[in-house]
């Protein structure tokens, strides 16, 4: 690998007549950042007048709202929104934005962070701390992409630019051209496939995915779009084996992701969850929705492994699940309920410690607590604590069922009884588990 | 795991763009006016990086033109913590921003250990490369050749 090649003279040339008259848009919060993105501008060919720059996502929006640009360069990050909607909103601001050139310039240098950009309409991606240098090379790349494009690249956008006008036939035939220039044209198969797709002809679209996945085998647009395609029949099997080969190859954007896992589970490939999770471990801003997802991942994928008798990596998983629903009581209540279900007590009661002090008090760490218990002490003593827990108005049909089993044990008939029809009435869809403890 | 290629792999470039380096500047002191710079944990910004220096953010009215300015720059990899914590002597050899505003200062490097400089700037750009790579694999631009 090398540092960037300088850039040629006629590059800079072109460069700078395609600049000359084009209005660009800096955005970023640093306005150190923002000078030095506006001097390689200038240096580029841009002209002063037209550079405009902006700190904020709302002053960025705004000013998009209030004119036309036919370029941004923005962070990543932009407080608590996205380079990546601030992206969405130029490419809509305009015909002259559609195919306008949009760079990000970020120090978020995270897979999935890449993973987004790309599969979003982002020309180019910039690390901070740049060099004076690589700046100016990978805006000129960014540019050179815009105004010298291969033939290939030139027809592809033109099929697109149909595409997106709904001229369906005439994008397919110029998208068919393009196929005939390349060697490997995944590219074209994808918007081919997608021309087909708003024609509303699935089994064409998928022949031209798997065309562009044998001409690379880890196409990612092709990949990706073939996975949607079946998600869209409910193929959750195809869209899982699609999806599966591609994480193990490239980064996953966090949706993708939270979908990736949600599928895992849906086809029971519980053993490929911890994967996932690294690749979750790796993302720098971690959603909540996102979050959510891998901690029910992880759970179901420990209670998959007890089921194999798998303890340690299911206690691994339980562990992981904990940290990152951050000692969240549903979750440590499902994790011990799964652990008490397989007879694994001491471990159980490690997670009962993790319950932070304030929902001690809550009825998921009661009811925990209380099953925990049940393993460990007397049924007198069990019968008293459960009393207490429905005094207090912790009605859990767990709580009930422990109650009428350590009653029945004590030869407690009449009161087991009355708490079964209680728990019945209240729990009807259970009533056969609360009968059959009587028996 | 299956002997399905990884992403490294695959494409022979070592390092996953995860395992990325950052850059922190800490312990910023004015060697000229004796004054010890009050930094946010991650330290001052840095704006850019020069053959022979650099630029970086202070804050207001910290330094001045032919400043002595003293500082760490600090680089970390994700996965394996700091790999060099290098000491750098400076001199400000150009300063903007409005009074009361922090300053954007441009450094030339004069005392420090010019392998581990080249090493930064190697490290950078080896980074700035494997994610231009992988941006460009993920988005289909890097097809096959024109016919």
């Amino acid at each position: 690998m090398s540092a960037p090649r300088p850039p040629a003279k006629g590059d800079l040339l072109l460069c700078q007549a395609y600049l000359e008259d084009k209005r660009l848009l800096v955005v970023d919060t640093s306005k150190a950042i923002r000078a030095s993105i506006a001097k390689t501008l200038l240096q580029l060919g841009a002209q002063s007048h037209n550079v405009v720059m902006a700190s904020t996502f709302s002053d960025a929006k705004g000013a998009l709202l209030s004119g036309k640009f036919d370029g941004v360069i923005c962070d990543y990050t932009l407080g608590d929104r996205s380079g990546i909607e601030l992206m969405r909103l130029f490419r809509q601001s305009g015909p002259e934005a559609r195919d306008g050139l949009f760079v990000l310039v970020t120090a978020n240098a995270s897979e999935s962070a890449v993973a987004e950009a790309a599969e979003e309409d982002v020309d180019s991606y910039i690390l901070k701390p740049f060099t004076a240098s690589s700046l100016g090379v990978y805006l000129l790349r960014a540019v050179a992409g815009k105004v010298r494009p291969s033939g290939y690249v030139t027809l592809l956008r033109e099929g697109r630019s149909l595409l997106a006008s709904g001229e369906t036939d005439k994008a397919i035939a110029k998208i068919e051209d393009a196929k005939k220039l390349n060697s490997k044209p995944s590219l074209a198969c994808y918007y081919l496939g997608k021309a087909y797709e708003t024609q509303k002809q699935p089994d064409k679209s998928e022949f031209c995915y798997h065309e562009g996945l044998i001409h690379n085998e880890f196409h990612y647009k092709c990949s990706v779009a073939l996975f949607d395609l079946y998600i869209e029949r409910n193929d959750i099997e195809g869209a899982y084996k699609v999806i599966h080969k591609l994480a193990r190859v490239f980064p996953l954007s966090p949706n993708r992701l939270g979908k990736t896992i949600e599928l895992a589970i849906r086809t029971h490939n519980y053993a490929d969850v911890i994967e996932y999770y690294n690749a979750f471990s790796s993302i720098d801003e971690r959603r909540d929705d996102l979050r959510r997802t891998v901690t029910a991942a992880l759970v179901v994928g420990g209670q998959f492994h007890l089921r194999k008798g798998k303890n340690a990596a299911a206690f691994d998983l339980f562990r992981k699940a904990a940290a990152t629903s951050g000692s969240h009581p549903a979750t440590l209540k499902e994790i011990i309920l799964g652990l008490i279900a397989h007879w694994q007590v001491d471990e159980a009661e490690a997670f009962l410690k993790k319950f932070p002090a304030e929902s001690q008090k809550g009825s998921d760490f009661l009811v925990s607590e209380y099953v925990v218990l049940d393993q460990r002490a007397a049924s007198s003593a069990l019968v008293e604590h459960g009393r207490k827990l429905i005094q207090r108005g912790i009605l859990d049909p767990l709580v009930y069922k422990i109650l009428i089993r350590r009653s029945r044990e004590l030869d407690f008939k009449a009161s087991a009884e009355d708490l079964a029809r209680e728990a019945m009435a209240r729990w009807p869809s259970e009533a056969g588990a609360f009968k059959a403890l009587l028996a | 795991m299956t002997n399905e290629p990884t992403y490294s792999n695959l494409y022979g470039m070592g390092k996953q763009p995860q395992d990325s380096v950052t850059l922190e500047i800490q312990d910023l002191q004015n060697l000229t006016s004796r004054v010890i710079a009050q930094l946010k944990s991650k330290g001052a910004e840095l704006v850019e990086l020069h053959e022979d220096g650099l630029r970086l953010v202070t804050p207001p009215l910290f330094c001045s033109l032919g400043h002595k300015l003293v500082f760490r720059l600090v680089a970390r990899v994700t996965e394996t913590g700091i790999v060099s914590d290098l000491e750098l002597t400076t001199e400000v050899r150009d300063v903007e921003g409005a009074r009361g505003e922090e300053q954007t200062v441009d450094v030339r490097l004069v005392q420090f250990d010019s392998h581990i400089w080249k090493e930064i700037h190697r490290l950078s750009e080896r980074k700035q490369t494997q994610v231009t790579e992988l941006f460009d694999r993920l988005k289909g631009s890097a097809e096959g050749s024109e016919k």
